[in-house]
């Protein structure tokens, strides 16, 4: 089966949903519950003795563990913020959302049916403005509306082996595995997120062209990476990407008005704090081209940040690939010039002199670094190393 | 139909389930190191004073030449490598498609060892995350100027470990013991235990 922008959307959600409603309804799945439901009531949590009650005791169970998870960005402040950017999308919702921020170096976002929202770090690093939250995250929230989680669970209880798996396989294994089959949506659940997110978002008065841009830039770095990274959680939930792009731009070019909230320097200085962080987490990926994407985007929207100049000197000093020393050089240097009490450019700058044996250069690197970094954790072997070459 | 097919597979995946624990028991996938000096591939000997226990392939992680614990893989896992040679992995990630750690290069010392370290560890077991370093010191192992580094990342379970490598680059060789264990309490418990071992290694081969 095909679609793609030349359809109408809603017309192939709505057959799509006959088909899979109708494979039970015929009675081809013997004894299967009915996996169709209906949106959720907001504020609502479901009826004890449910299969949605068992569903959402697994997520609350997961919440606790991720909640206290040495891999969770604690910072109340960038919660508050999000949370606040969701809520003007969220409406009546809000009050059930609650927003974890997780250090993976991966752009992805997903929402539990208890209303469990985990944001990565790497979806925060990329995007560029509120408006760019608003569309992740409200498209997210279309799956948790739509209680497409639900609809999953019960197709894989009505599966003899998912039964099995959720039997007698759950107690040993972690949560997070279950969850990841339940949240594995379709791609009718995909649409019908993405139309209720776009049409969310500019309800809420932020500009939905701004979604479109997101799959242009995720798609743009991947184009970047000559392997392609097929394994990226982000793509391998979200199939048949430029076709949903197109219906993407479509719909929101539909919805766009004057005055829309793009909110670009806002987010940037929410961000901002965390970003060398996150760029240290995406440094260890070792995807440098598609780094090196990123870096020049990011200064395109953030010109002259050292930091976004040193990690594009690490990224050159790592490949190793003709050309770069002097790429790493010039980085590190504009890195300096922008700030010269930028610890980490002058180490990385001492790093790439001593690898190619300019140990003047490396030495008045690693002195300065050490200056503006006496307690640095790696200080004892820098000293080291200037008492040897002195 | 459909629930006799589920009942008939559920005992086959039982008597499955017992067949695989018959096996693994057949394979034993660990043994007891024994007391005094170890080999640790053609080049090295260590020395250990506790109860460690090796676990054998194809159940250990692959890239170390040997894999011990005391108490459990999660809780204390010491991985010794007597010599990894030029573009090799300290640790491999499973998964055929999936990207693998930097390879070690000859060239590498300290300060580049303690870069590999890190992104070898945040790729195969912290999920992406970047390891904090809490110190990089000199340290002579084998009787080579080397490095010891002590490090702090989240893993994919969630907890909070802390690791420890210690060795040098010799002759274009790396040979290193990278340890790592929760931060509560296991990795205390048997860091000095791990450091001896360290000071105990000596090349026994032509090769060093």
């Amino acid at each position: 089966m095909t679609w793609g922008p030349a359809f109408d959307r809603r017309e192939v959600l709505r057959r799509l949903g006959v088909c899979a409603g109708g494979l039970s309804g015929l009675g081809l799945l013997g004894g299967c519950q009915s996996t169709s439901v209906d949106a959720r009531v907001p504020e609502q949590r479901p009826p004890k003795n449910t299969d949605e009650a068992g569903l959402w005791l697994q997520m609350d169970k997961a919440e606790k563990q991720i909640a206290v998870s040495p891999r969770r960005v604690r910072d109340a402040s960038l919660d508050a913020y999000i949370k606040g950017v969701i809520c003007r999308v969220a409406g009546d919702h809000c009050r059930d959302m609650r927003v974890y921020v997780m250090r993976r170096p991966f752009f992805n976002a997903s929402m539990a049916p208890n209303g469990m929202m985990l944001i990565w770090s790497g979806a925060l690093l990329r995007m560029e403005n509120e408006a760019q939250l608003a569309a992740v995250t409200a498209h997210e929230m279309g799956h948790f509306i739509e209680r497409h989680s639900l609809e999953n669970f019960r197709r894989l209880k009505n599966d003899a082996d998912a039964a099995v798996f959720f039997g007698m396989v759950i107690p040993v294994l972690p949560v997070m595995l279950a969850i990841a089959d339940v949240m594995a949506f379709s791609r009718a659940q995909e649409l019908q997120a993405d139309t209720i997110g776009l049409e969310r978002m500019a309800e809420a008065g932020f500009a939905p062209g701004q979604a479109t841009r997101v799959w242009e830039n995720e798609m743009a770095e991947r184009d970047a990476d000559p392997k392609k990274e097929k394994h990226d959680p982000f793509l391998r939930t979200h199939p048949e990407i430029e076709q949903r792009l197109a219906g993407i731009a479509k719909e929101a070019k539909a919805l766009e008005k004057p005055g829309q909230r793009v909110g670009a320097e806002d987010y940037q200085a929410r961000i901002r704090p965390f970003r060398e962080n996150f760029l240290e987490d995406e440094l260890q990926l070792r995807q440098p081209e598609r780094t090196l994407a990123l870096l020049d985007r990011l200064t395109k929207t953030d010109p002259g940040a050292a930091d976004l100049q040193h990690y594009t000197g690490e990224v050159h000093r790592l490949r190793h690939a003709d050309g770069d020393e002097a790429e790493a050089r010039t980085a590190y240097n504009a890195a300096i010039a922008t700030d010269p009490g930028y610890a980490r450019a002058w180490r990385g700058l001492g790093m790439l002199e001593r690898s190619v044996g300019k140990h003047d250069a490396a030495r008045s690197a690693f002195q300065k670094y050490l200056e503006l970094n006496p307690e640095a954790p790696d200080a004892k072997f820098l000293q080291g190393y200037l008492a040897e070459t002195s | 139909m459909r629930n006799s097919c589920k009942v008939t597979s559920l005992r086959l995946l039982r008597l499955g389930l017992l067949a695989a624990a018959l096996a693994v028991a057949a394979c034993e996938p660990y043994k007891v190191v024994a007391t005094g000096a170890q080999s640790i591939g053609p080049d090295m000997t260590v020395s250990k004073t506790k109860a460690w226990v090796q676990i054998l392939p194809p159940h250990a992680p692959k890239g170390p030449d040997q894999v011990w614990t005391l108490d459990g893989l999660g809780l204390n896992a010491l991985m010794i490598y007597g010599g990894v040679k030029d573009g090799q992995t300290l640790l491999k990630v499973q998964g055929e498609k999936k990207e693998q750690p930097p390879a070690f290069t000859s060239g590498m010392d300290g300060l580049e060892l303690q870069e590999l370290v890190g992104a070898t560890i945040s790729r195969a077991l912290a999920g992406g995350v970047a390891v904090e370093p809490l110190s990089l010191t000199p340290a002579t192992f084998m009787g080579a100027p080397g490095f010891a580094t002590e490090f702090a990342f989240p893993n994919t379970d969630g907890l909070d470990m802390r690791g420890y490598a210690e060795g040098a680059n010799i002759d274009g060789k790396l040979y290193l013991l990278l340890f790592v264990a929760p931060r509560i309490h296991y990795y205390a418990k048997d860091l000095e235990e791990v450091r001896a071992i360290a000071h105990s290694a000596i090349g026994t081969g032509a090769g060093v």
